[in-house]
């Protein structure tokens, strides 16, 4: 009984020990951007309290704030949308071959997103040569970008939903002679709605937070703030890098915490 | 009454999401591939002619084909440092009934959705030379330069994917019913024996899955290895971004792009092969429903 109950405790020690590891990292980042007395390098511990690195955040950061959050939210709404269609698609139309359609929307998790960068940069540069369409560095290149990623989450989330989804209430509303679109808007829509939600919302997530797609189609003058972050971790450190940095994790717990609410974070794509 | 079984009208929705994939992935992509068949002239323009001359430059420069042994080592080392980990902890949480489970899902879902920069910012506070973790090590042994070298990059690379590794294993053992183990144990086995004739069998190819899959992950990740390897630490991905954004090279950084995609690909495809020989070497010896109890 004894080495039982050593065993438990040794056990829960080392996921105590892996959650630590996990969560030091924020702890560290928003602990020590409320240090107003550091100057060239983070302080953790940090040794004084204040805002003064919040109030200090240079403008450059919310700018980019900007670009990142309209970027990454129209785009989240386009991959959802699209990800609503190719879900209904997968899980209604019964096509045979299915599970090689879902692995194809599936793709995108599966390339490198530094590779994924590369070729829509590459392609933009093709369009612009044979249509004059300027689309590196602007937002609706980073939209393109961010649908392609984010629209495997939509796809994921909502048709686990509708596997899930009792086929006999669409009978009991056609037997009570509702048309289909009626039956779709009134009865399977806002069944699947909270799944639409948490897809857009991971997408948003993804988009908002990534680096390897937004560093090249970005410029100097037009970028995304994970980027700005990366370029001032990479060449020249500031303390009010560490305040934006909480306001970013916040952003991201905050969605997290909305799409448990909404579905359960067990719902999990890939 | 309508048919509401009727799953015609419903394939008319893949249409548009299928038509937009397929432009945004395949087009780009084989456009891509192509060029990496052609030769850079420079200032971003690409030849005419169909030449071998970039796949050769990568695999003749030693920096190169360096690059590539060492993104495959260090991504084979975070699978296995992520498995070793995650799974007593995934084991822990998926036996868990209580309300702490969904509580502890939440961090690790919070941790992997959070983006890399800010996780590798902290890391970066965490190992720097005078941080927490060098000044604990101070009592035992010597301080560890871990920022810019390799120890870091893995360090971060396994910060990255294991919450993913313990959120996918979780599913995995779960499926494992508890009764089973409780018979194997009734019956007088020992827990090693529970854990290697009953638990791994059932989670053998999902622990594979997993773990195949966080290695691509880490073979990928661009973000963490450029920020803990400061520049000393060249893996394939940060080679590809070099290439682009220093040199203005795409035909090269095509070829670059392929070869880490083939080479992902034919790795997942020689580790699966190995698996499933192994799984028939396997299937003679006794499956874990004829699992004996021990001679008394």
């Amino acid at each position: 009984m004894l080495a039982e109950t050593i065993r438990r405790r040794l056990a829960y020690a080392l996921v105590l020990c892996v959650f630590v590891f996990l969560v030091s990292p924020l702890i560290v980042v928003s602990a020590s951007s409320f240090d107003s007395g550091a100057y060239f390098a983070a302080r953790f511990p940090p040794q004084t309290f204040g805002l003064k690195w919040y109030q200090e955040i240079p403008p450059r950061y919310w700018s980019a704030l900007y670009v990142s959050l309209t970027a990454a939210s129209i785009a989240s709404l386009i991959s959802g949308s699209l990800g609503v269609l190719a879900a209904l698609g997968i899980v209604r139309g019964k096509l045979p071959g299915v599970e090689w359609l879902r692995s194809f929307f599936r793709i995108p998790l599966q390339i490198p997103l530094v590779v994924t960068g590369v070729v829509f940069l590459q392609f933009y540069y093709a369009l612009q040569l044979a249509f004059g369409v300027t689309l590196a560095a602007t937002l609706p290149g980073l939209i393109v970008a961010y649908v392609f990623v984010g629209m495997p989450y939509a796809v994921g989330t909502v048709g686990s939903m509708l596997e899930r989804l009792n086929p006999r209430l669409d009978e009991a509303s056609a037997i009570l002679g509702c048309s289909r679109w009626r039956t779709f808007w009134w009865v399977t829509f806002p069944i699947i709605r909270p799944s639409i939600i948490a897809g857009m919302l991971y997408g948003f997530i993804v988009a908002f937070g990534d680096v390897p797609l937004s560093i090249f189609l970005s410029s100097p003058s037009y970028t995304t703030l994970p980027v700005e972050i990366f370029n001032t971790l990479q060449f020249d450190f500031n303390p009010s890098v560490l305040s934006i940095s909480t306001l970013i994790a916040a952003t991201s717990v905050v969605s997290l915490w909305m799409i448990q609410r909404l579905v359960g974070l067990d719902m999990l794509p890939r | 009454m309508r048919n509401v079984g009727d799953p015609r009208p419903w394939r008319l929705l893949l249409v548009i999401p299928l038509a937009i994939s397929f432009l945004l992935f395949a087009l780009p992509q084989a456009y891509f591939i192509a060029a990496s068949f052609h030769e850079n002239l420079g200032y971003g323009r690409v030849g005419e002619d169909w030449t071998l001359v970039n796949y050769a430059k990568v695999f003749t420069d030693p920096l190169y084909v360096g690059a590539l042994f060492k993104t495959i080592g260090l991504a084979a080392l975070t699978a296995a440092i992520c498995l070793a980990l995650g799974f007593p902890v995934s084991y822990v949480i998926a036996r868990m009934t209580s309300r702490r489970k969904a509580t502890l899902i939440g961090f690790l879902v919070a941790a992997m959705f959070i983006t890399p920069v800010v996780k590798d910012l902290g890391l970066i506070i965490l190992l720097s030379q005078n941080g927490v973790v060098n000044q604990a090590l101070s009592y035992v042994a010597k301080p560890v330069a871990w920022l810019g070298s390799e120890a870091g990059v893995v360090v971060g690379l396994v910060h990255y994917t294991l919450p993913l590794i313990v959120l996918l294993l979780g599913t995995v053992i779960s499926t494992v019913p508890r009764s089973l183990e409780e018979a194997a144990h009734a019956h007088g086995a020992s827990r090693a024996r529970v854990f290697y004739g009953v638990i791994i069998p059932i989670v053998k190819p999902g622990m594979i899955a997993a773990t195949l899959m966080v290695f691509n992950l880490a073979m990928g990740a661009f973000t963490t290895p450029a920020l803990l390897g400061g520049g000393r630490v060249l893996t394939f991905p940060i080679l590809i971004q070099r290439s682009v954004i220093l040199d203005v090279d795409y035909p090269f950084a095509a070829s670059l792009s392929t070869i880490l995609l083939v080479s992902v690909f034919c790795l997942n495809v020689l580790a699966g092969y190995l698996m499933t020989r192994q799984g028939q070497f396997r299937g003679s010896r006794p499956t874990p429903v004829a699992l004996a109890p021990k001679a008394a």
